[in-house]
């Protein structure tokens, strides 16, 4: 599926964000590869969220620093060339998604237009990036709604999105947002609000869909059971930093960073509830705010394992801790080599 | 265990819908003969999908809805028909922590007053047990004198159970009360809840859509669809080993870490189940006998109650 040695579909560099005071986002780092799904897990107040609207370019009023820079897609049979997202031109920004990169979010309804029917939505995106017209136009919409798995899509044509259950919303705010077969998809919590096995077919889904069409996702989620149902790999922010960078498989079998290991044993798990815990393991206290942030290393007040030296002494660097042949693995933690299990 | 705190007895909720002045009458059963006891310091899980009727039955319960029929009966005493007034008296011995607890915390007072209110309620001037309560729920006295505004949704969580412990209550009636916070928040008043309950020897019901969540807090946990109370089990019980296909289904359908996505459930061959079970048109394991009526909560096993006529089925689990 993910090809590490090919250039990166997209690649962010030193992304700062702020709203006039204090970082909200502080020199993130990532890349996300070619057909590649990628969570990026955090609390609230990590900044997954604010880092995902200013790659996308949807902040208002926001500082911007760094860069995202996506790599050429094959348009109309050439290749491009690669696009700086951060400072582009609204108009030219508007020429990219849709096309290149698309979104989803939590609440389909608030998305979607009430007063138009879903045939309506869904021919009104075509037609922006696409020359069909006529009969072409309504078996795409048809065959659209079939590919996010809508039982009965002529029918659902007809409907205005108050008519439809929210995973049914989910799924047609999803063939909207690939109706122009992007390369990459922002999908920022698009499963929090659906009842669980709701949750399980639209992530079926998802999958499903990059498995047929290559297309890369950017997946944001507090939710680590969720991101370990998709991902390929997972990205840890805390207080506006990566914190951990790894392949989903050896995030979860031996996480590096002890705010990872703390989310993880925090996460209520079918397992331990058979195995009789009435309690969770909870690291104390709660993530510093933007401004309270200090400079060294910003889990240090809540980390079982900090010491003096190294962890209060200065910013940790997110260094890489994977070896030779082994896949990309990244951790911001001094400590790591000591506290590797 | 041995009494119950509460105790509902076929609960049923419906609402008529009446489509203009001679139009035909439309009934939405939205919780239909629920019957369940939460013992004196214990811990049951209500936990269902949306629409599935638990937060129903906790109004009901809390008696802030009146059921269509049935019983409500807190500490032996038949709370059913009590007027507003005489509810007044014994709402006390039960509380309600919701959601979003700055939706409960008027932003315009300070925390200490409150904290207060229930104090007063119940004619005590001094601040002792405010600061026990406080020391309970984990909070810091120097806090009095802030607004809700100056906390994050956690500690507001904490100080609308401190509150609500202040009545002194044998009952909470936790709704969806951690669904919001974030997970390591999440995992600290959790905790707090079971901490409360051994500590106080509180009972309460706990409400939630998260199987895990709930797994963990819940001594026994019953499992709602559709307005049906369809299965009741100890904990462990219900997650090794569930009886109801439709638990079987939420439990392989709950995401887990480093596991793939379940396969999906293979559907029924029927589609429409009208007076049937109402789990039937969506259960893999239905047959004609399904289709002829609802089957009531039986016993199926030691404290294990399931409402499905094949109890024969061997449904895995955890």
């Amino acid at each position: 599926m993910t090809d590490r040695n090919a250039a990166p579909l997209l690649s962010v560099r030193n992304l700062t964000v702020s709203f006039g005071g204090p970082d909200i986002v502080d020199d993130l780092s990532f890349d996300i590869g070619q057909g590649e799904i990628v969570a990026l897990v955090g609390e609230s107040g990590s900044g997954k969220s604010v880092g995902s609207l200013a790659v996308m370019g949807l902040l208002e009023n926001a500082t911007i620093q760094g860069s995202a820079c996506l790599s050429g897609g094959v348009g109309s049979g050439e290749q491009e060339a690669s696009t700086e997202l951060i400072g582009l031109p609204a108009r030219r920004l508007r020429a990219l998604r849709g096309r290149r990169i698309s979104m989803i979010f939590q609440d389909p309804l608030s998305s979607l237009d009430p007063l138009q029917t879903i045939g309506g939505q869904i021919r009104e995106v075509l037609k922006a990036h696409t020359r069909l017209t006529g009969v072409a136009l309504h078996s795409r919409s048809i065959a659209l709604l079939e590919q996010v798995g809508i039982v009965d899509p002529e029918g659902c044509l007809a409907l205005l999105p108050q008519r439809l259950s929210g995973g049914m919303r989910q799924r047609v705010m999803i063939a909207l947002a690939i109706a122009a077969e992007p390369d990459l998809l922002f999908a920022d919590e698009p499963t929090t609000a659906l009842d669980v096995t709701v949750q399980a077919q639209v992530l079926r889904l998802l999958k499903g869909l990059r498995d047929q069409t290559g297309m890369a996702m950017v997946f944001i989620t507090h939710n680590l059971a969720v991101a370990s149902a998709i991902a390929d790999r997972v990205i840890v922010l805390y207080a506006g930093q990566v914190v951990e960078d790894a392949p989903a498989d050896v995030f979860f079998r031996r996480p590096a960073m002890p705010y990872s290991r703390a989310l993880l044993s925090a996460a209520p798990r079918l397992e331990a509830v058979l195995a009789g815990y009435g309690h969770l393991e909870a690291p104390r206290g709660q993530v510093p705010s933007p401004g309270q942030r200090g400079t060294a290393c910003r889990f240090a007040a809540r980390c079982d394992d900090v010491r003096d030296t190294p962890c209060l002494a200065s910013m940790p660097p997110l260094v890489s801790i994977a070896a030779n042949g082994e896949a990309h693995h990244t951790v911001r933690c001094a400590r790591w080599e000591e506290l590797a299990p | 265990m041995n009494t119950a705190v509460l105790s509902v007895r076929d609960l049923s909720k419906t609402y008529v819908q009446r489509s203009g002045l001679f139009g035909a009458v439309k009934e939405t059963r939205a919780v239909r003969n629920v019957s369940f006891d939460v013992g004196r310091g214990e811990i049951l899980g209500l936990v269902g999908e949306s629409g599935s009727g638990k937060t129903t039955v906790g109004r009901m319960a809390m008696r802030l809805l009146d059921a269509t029929s049935g019983q409500v009966v807190l500490s032996g005493t038949d709370i059913t028909t009590y007027s507003q007034a005489r509810l007044r008296a014994v709402r006390r011995k039960m509380q309600l922590i919701f959601q979003d607890p700055s939706a409960s915390l008027n932003p315009r007072q300070t925390i200490h007053r409150i904290l207060r209110t229930p104090l007063a309620l119940r004619g005590i001037d001094s601040d002792q047990d405010i600061l026990e309560t406080l020391a309970l729920v984990g909070m810091s006295p120097d806090i009095l004198n802030r607004t809700p505004a100056m906390f994050s949704g956690g500690q507001r969580q904490r100080l609308s159970i401190a509150r609500a412990l202040l009545m002194q209550p044998e009952l909470l009636v936790a709704d969806e009360a951690v669904s919001a916070l974030d997970v390591c928040v999440q995992a600290q008043v959790v905790n707090l809840f079971v901490d409360l309950r051994d500590r106080l020897g509180l009972s309460i019901l706990f409400i939630g859509h998260d199987l895990a969540v709930v797994g963990v807090v819940s001594d026994r946990v019953g499992v709602m669809y559709r307005g049906v109370l369809v299965e009741v089990a100890r904990t462990a019980d219900l997650f090794r080993r569930p009886r109801h296909p439709y638990t079987a289904q939420l439990l392989a359908a709950a995401p887990r870490h480093g596991a793939p996505l379940p396969p999906e459930p293979a559907p029924s061959q029927f589609s429409q189940a009208s007076g049937g079970c109402v789990f039937a048109p969506l259960c893999s394991h239905m047959t004609s006998e399904c289709l002829s009526r609802q089957p009531d909560l039986s016993e199926v096993g030691p404290a294990h109650q399931s409402a499905c006529l094949r109890t024969e089925l061997q449904l895995s689990g955890v």
